[in-house]
């Protein structure tokens, strides 16, 4: 490359570096222009429709358009053959073009070519040919959406309470986000919980999370709530099962003098401890005489058969009073293998149930002060009070104290009304909001719509029954029964099957009372949120 | 051929003095002596129009005198024969008195003719010049001459006085280089003018450079380097003139009958070469390009009756075309 080539190329790359601040102001400024009319349209849009902080919004898009269209102009370098054109456009009538074509070539007419290039080039005042100053047409353009976006400010707001209303809105799901944040940390980090129940638990948290990111009322957001609650519910009521396992386990343990300290030990949760039992267990059952070894395997068969809910347990229970009934009792390792795992998970169970417990009073809180949380209600007292045997006409009452200020004592009469049978558990209306409450959460599985029952003289003339619940698990059931104990029977049915006959019965007995109508709205919306 | 820096440095002063020397006989149109001087650097033919009166004739006159050159005169005629202008063979008697043929040049045997009114012989005549204009050869009988370089053909034709005409065919006009309109001069050139040509001052000419001069000028314009955008630009203005061409704008499909051919590219190349080495530049400009458009392109495409109807000249369309394709 000759001496003329490399001068060329470095008046060039002068002129490079000038071209790209300059375009660097250009892009600013455009990216400004774009801020502002997204602004403007900003600003214009929240007088007429609810848009929260529409000012800050407004700071970070004008921020955002300057910084992507900087940074645009950053990565978008101008070319040679760009600076040559724009050097040419300067009055060098397409020298530098054709120059920068003619690097390298050493003909004649290339030398004087570049000569004559070089030359202008050098005579050139480019600087004044490219101000770093922003284009006329954009400064102006953003002087005029700057003068609009002001002249929008002073449109009327007609939404400015809503507005409001929904800052506050977003405010608390904020608040309620950074909880759930906290609660899934907390789970994370919980000692109590082994690993599968740990991502169980945040796997249901980040879809609690998901649906109160995308709530925009707080109905949504105490749905999400008590959707969460509910999930939560299922998981804590089989934890539940396990635990009446592990007390019949520990009754039947405690029985036999062999067996008692292994009893002691599950009560105690010493894992360790337990399976050093079993090994010294297993020694044991060796020497012990073929009647105690009977007498334990009946105690043994029996209670498998007490615990079916947990088929694991009462196959290895069942397995290991097998042997000890034939009097198998060389090697019963592999039984007794089997024994351990079950009851570590007995004892795990427990404390998922504890956790569970905190992680739902946790996610109750989160509720509070809207209404009371639905494992809570009256209702619940009511429903586990009538949990007995016996078919039954009447009108459910519940009976207990609702978390929500003023809604006391109550009569559940209303869509509970009718035939009972106790071995459905209906639910009685709660009287802790407003005599009518979702039911809480059954065992019904996922996918499938609630049972409820139904009545067969709905709306009619059924047959009382008066039940009385209170609150907690050793609560008193008061059941006064009517004479006429073969009523006409209800039955269990998914509520989308009566739903629609139930809202139109509503909507009718409503068009002939007198109720005002807001309270015709609320009934209205309750019924078309259970149809969602 | 190996050309130096003096060679191109000394063609660019030639070209300046023929400018000049020019300049001293014929007042003003100073484009079409340039023109003219662009069609003598890339070797091609010139369609003079204009009305009579306006110093064609004494322009083609000066050029053959200052650049050294033989210059013949052909008043075109409706009787003119072909081999009025080619020559033919005649009968000649030796001294011996055995008689054979021997071919008599025609007037077209120089390095400069002048076809004055080239439209009023008989088409037959007029393609008596084709293969003169594009071979620069001569055929009669068996037998091809080679006419004398540099060779150019610079025809007139006169816009107004069409009866008894013959228009030049689009064949034949693709051959002129370049086609110039003539305009009337100016209050200032008419007063020189008529101060030169009424007065006892005669003008002598000085011979500047040579018809061997004027082979290696054409030579080294050749060499002229175009840069690609530019190159680009012309062949897109050429496409533009097409109106089936994707190229083409609006206004092109709406008016042209028939787009330029190749050798209007061919042309705009070459003489804006020419062009850039005449304004002292070794590079070519947009503004070469648009400078020779005009009389490259004006001849070249054809307008439709819309055209016509619309009064829409071909100029006007040019200047369309280069704005067009300027983005």
């Amino acid at each position: 490359m000759s001496n003329t080539d490399k001068e060329l190329i470095r008046i060039l790359q002068r002129i490079k570096n000038r071209l790209h601040a300059k375009r660097l102001i250009d892009y600013v400024f455009i990216g400004l222009a774009g801020g502002l009319l997204v602004g403007c349209l900003i600003i214009a849009a929240s007088k007429f429709v609810p848009i929260i902080d529409a000012y800050i919004k407004l700071l970070y898009v004008l921020g955002a358009a300057v910084a992507a269209s900087a940074a645009a102009a950053l990565l978008h370098r101008p070319g040679s053959m760009l600076t040559a054109a724009k050097t040419d456009s300067l009055g060098l009538k397409e020298r530098t073009i054709t120059a920068l074509e003619l690097i390298k070539d050493q003909s004649s007419f290339a030398r004087l070519e570049k000569e004559d290039t070089l030359k202008n080039l050098k005579s050139l005042d480019y600087k004044a040919g490219i101000p770093l100053r922003p284009n006329k047409r954009y400064a102006v353009m953003i002087m005029i959406l700057a003068l609009v976006l002001a002249l929008t400010g002073f449109l009327p707001n007609t939404v400015k309470e809503r507005t409001a209303e929904l800052k506050e809105q977003k405010q608390k799901l904020l608040v309620q986000q950074k909880k759930l944040d906290e609660i899934i940390k907390q789970v994370r980090s919980d000692p109590r919980l082994i690993k599968q129940q740990k991502e169980e638990l945040e796997k249901q948290l980040k879809e609690l999370k998901k649906e109160v990111s995308s709530a925009k009322t707080d109905k949504d957001l105490d749905k999400a709530l008590m959707k969460a609650d509910k999930k939560l519910e299922l998981i804590k009521k089989d934890s539940e099962q396990l635990k009446q396992s592990m007390d019949k386990l520990i009754n039947t343990l405690s029985k036999n003098q062999t067996t008692k300290a292994m009893a002691d030990m599950l009560k105690n949760k010493d894992s360790e401890a337990l399976k050093q039992e079993l090994k010294e267990l297993e020694k044991v059952l060796k020497d012990m005489k073929p009647e105690d070894a009977k007498k334990l395997a009946e105690s043994l068969s029996e209670l498998s058969k007490e615990l079916e809910g947990n088929p694991e347990l009462a196959k290895a229970l069942a397995e290991l009073s097998d042997k000890l009934a034939r009097g198998e009792l060389g090697n019963l390792s592999n039984e007794l293998g089997q024994l351990g795992e079950a009851m570590e998970k007995l004892m795990d169970s427990e404390e998922l149930r504890t956790a569970l417990s905190e992680l739902s009073q946790q996610l109750q809180s989160m509720q509070s002060g809207k209404k009371a949380a639905p494992g809570q209600s009256p209702g619940d007292n009511g429903h586990q009070s009538a949990g007995g045997q016996g078919s039954q006409q009447g009108q459910g009452q519940g009976q207990g104290q609702g978390q929500q200020g003023g809604q006391g004592q109550g009569t559940g009469s209303g869509a509970g009304s009718g035939t009972d049978m106790g071995s459905e558990s209906p639910k009685p209306t709660s009287p802790g909001s407003s005599g009518i409450t979702k039911s809480t959460p059954s065992d019904k599985k996922v996918g499938e719509y609630e049972k409820i029952f139904t009545s067969k003289t709905l709306g009619g003339d059924g047959e009382s029954s008066n039940l009385s619940g209170q609150k907690g698990e050793g609560g008193n059931t008061e059941q006064s029964s009517s004479d006429k104990s073969n009523a006409v029977r209800g039955e269990a049915v998914p509520y989308n099957q009566v739903l629609g006959q139930y809202t139109r019965s509503a909507l009718e007995s409503m068009e002939a009372s007198d109720i005002p109508m807001g309270m015709r709205d609320l009934v209205k919306d309750y019924f078309t949120s259970l149809g969602e | 051929m190996n050309i130096n820096e003096n060679d191109i440095k000394a063609l660019i002063d030639s070209i300046k003095k023929v400018e000049d020397e020019v300049g001293r006989a014929i007042i003003g149109q100073k484009d079409i002596v340039r023109q003219v001087l662009l069609a003598v650097l890339t070797g091609g033919n010139v369609l003079l129009e204009g009305v009579p009166g306006l110093g064609k004739t004494q322009l083609v006159k000066t050029l053959a005198r200052v650049m050294d050159m033989s210059f013949s005169r052909i008043q075109f005629t409706p009787d003119l024969m072909p081999a009025d202008v080619v020559g033919t063979n005649i009968i000649v008697r030796d001294k011996l008195g055995n008689s054979s043929f021997e071919f008599q040049k025609g007037p077209v045997f120089a390095n400069l003719v002048l076809a004055d009114e080239i439209n009023r012989a008989t088409p037959k005549t007029q393609s008596a010049l084709l293969e003169a204009m594009q071979e620069q050869t001569v055929t009669v009988g068996k037998s091809t001459m080679k006419l004398p370089q540099p060779f150019m053909v610079l025809a007139t034709q006169n816009p107004i006085e069409m009866e008894g005409t013959y228009p030049l065919p689009e064949a034949q006009m693709d051959r002129f280089l370049f086609k110039l309109n003539v305009k009337f001069p100016s209050f200032e050139e008419l007063k020189g003018i008529v101060d030169i040509t009424t007065s006892n001052v005669t003008i002598e000419l000085n011979k500047v450079i040579t018809a061997e001069d004027i082979l290696k000028m054409r030579s080294i314009v050749r060499e002229v380097p175009i840069a690609k955008p530019v190159q680009d630009y012309a062949l897109k203005l050429v496409l533009a003139t097409h109106p089936e061409s994707e190229e083409a704008p609006e206004a092109s499909k709406r008016y042209i009958r028939f787009g330029a051919s190749p050798r209007a590219a061919q042309a705009i190349i070459n003489t804006s070469r020419a062009r850039a080495l005449m304004e002292g530049r070794y590079n070519v400009s947009f503004e070469d390009i648009k400078y020779v458009a005009y009389p490259a392109l004006r001849h070249r495409f054809f307008l439709n009756f819309d055209a016509i109807a619309d009064g829409i000249t071909t100029d006007a369309l040019i200047t369309e075309l280069l704005a067009a394709k300027a983005d």
